[in-house]
């Protein structure tokens, strides 16, 4: 029978992240991560002035 | 009596310990005292509720549609330096950047201290309403878990444009907005700015913890000792510049650098914050200073309604000969909704009319503590 463990969330990173990982018999049979958060920073630069895409991508990150 | 002796001297032991003299950190509280208005020697009853240490006040700091900008900010802080912040000023039970615990032992964290109540709700990043799905922190919608962590707290504190207005994740199409959008049974206190200036926020904490109520606000929820009171253009170093007519049009032209950045997209004269007297980066320059234009990331239109950022909004009226060679004629007047003040804050929002408001809350504090004296 696998172990289901969950980490959600994982801290100490910039963003939202959860972790899934099944152990069966002390060996990890599968994983998942799953970053839990959506601004489509990409599609609202769609159609803006070049000169801001710097400005509005380097905020995907503040850390 | 005795305990809170030994708790202030322990607390004075413990900032001597980290480095923090007894002298820089009342430093800092006068500072903060001064920029709210209050006399310098205020700075000590700063002192004082900063120091109790016993009563610490839990915060929760929760992140949405956000980029840590604004936790890293705090962070960033030198005088005080984080240390200090965390430790002695606030008890900060929860945020995912900086909190040891992971996983279902920093959530049961803030279950706690939910339950417990009382403490001052953070929030840094903006909240999706087009879909829940767009920000899902504890297996739950940031929408939910924003009004459950709101319940119990004392006050709200939204952080950064993205919380306070929407900001940059506005423009998109996960239908973005701020707290004050989503909170409305409870104060809330917009501290805008992408990311925020930490002594905006610090500044704002200590007046909370000295007298347990958000300081004056305008219209647009930010204090105005920070916002409302200082207009980017009107403080500008480069302001004799536009009054002369000389504005840059070509990046590429040294002459010029130094002159009046409107033609370049300045959002100077519709944004409202002290930048221009409270430098950034622990007093080293700003946005200006280093020759970029504003961008106007306190003010609610950011960034969807002041794109593009380096072209201007409006074009100031020239003489016969152009732009650059006769003084323009007109100052730009912000419209009303852009200074971010409506009639009674504006004469507030004056510094000398602040004067005596601010003088009254300092004398009901001290009779509340006066009268706490006798009977204790």
């Amino acid at each position: 029978m696998a172990k289901k463990i969950v980490v959600d969330p994982v801290t100490r990173i910039e963003g939202h992240l959860k972790a899934e990982v099944e152990v069966e018999n002390g060996v990890i049979v599968d994983a998942r991560c799953s970053g839990t958060m959506f601004r489509g920073l990409e599609q609202l630069v769609i159609g803006k002035d070049p000169r801001d895409v710097p400005y509005v991508t380097e905020r995907a990150c503040g850390v | 009596m005795e305990n809170q002796t030994k708790s202030k001297e322990t607390s004075l032991i413990k900032m001597e310990f980290r480095g923090l003299s007894r002298r820089s950190f009342l430093k800092f509280c006068t500072a903060a005292a001064v920029m709210l208005g209050f006399e310098s020697s205020y700075g000590a009853v700063f002192a004082e509720a900063a120091e109790e240490a016993i009563k610490k006040k839990p915060v929760i700091w929760l992140q949405g549609q956000g980029c840590t900008g604004c936790s890293t900010s705090l962070l960033s802080s030198l005088n005080p330096g984080p240390a200090e912040i965390l430790l002695d000023m606030i008890s900060m039970r929860f945020n995912t950047t900086i909190m040891g615990s992971t996983g279902h032992v920093s959530v049961d964290v803030l279950e706690e201290t939910l339950k417990e109540g009382n403490y001052l709700l953070v929030i840094e990043g903006s909240i999706p309403t087009a879909d829940p799905r767009y920000c899902i922190v504890e297996g739950m919608g940031f929408e939910e878990l924003v009004l459950k962590a709101a319940k119990n707290a004392e006050a709200v504190v939204a952080v950064g444009t993205c919380a306070t207005y929407g900001g940059i994740p506005r423009a998109g199409l996960t239908g973005a907005v701020g707290v004050s959008e989503i909170v409305t049974d409870k104060p809330v206190v917009n501290i805008a700015g992408c990311p925020m200036n930490p002594s905006w926020l610090m500044g704002t904490l200590l007046y909370y913890l000295s007298f347990q109520e958000l300081p004056d606000m305008d219209n647009t929820g930010r204090p105005l000792a920070y916002y409302g009171n200082h207009n980017i253009h009107e403080t500008c170093p480069r302001v004799n510049f536009f009054e002369n007519g000389q504005f840059i049009t070509d990046w590429n032209d040294p002459a010029t650098v130094n002159w009046c950045l409107l033609l370049a997209g300045c959002k100077g004269p519709m944004t409202y914050a002290d930048c221009n007297r409270n430098w950034w980066n622990d007093g080293v320059s700003n946005c200006l200073r280093s020759g970029a234009p504003c961008a106007g990331c306190v003010q609610p239109q950011f960034y969807k309604d002041f794109a593009p950022l380096y072209e201007p909004l409006f074009v100031p009226e020239t003489g016969d000969k152009g732009v650059g060679e006769k003084p323009a004629p007109t100052q730009p007047q912000p419209a009303a909704q852009d200074r971010g003040l409506d009639a009674k804050s504006a004469v507030l929002g004056a510094v000398l009319a602040a004067a005596p408001v601010v003088a009254n809350k300092v004398i009901k504090a001290q009779k509340k503590k006066k009268g706490e004296l006798k009977h204790g």
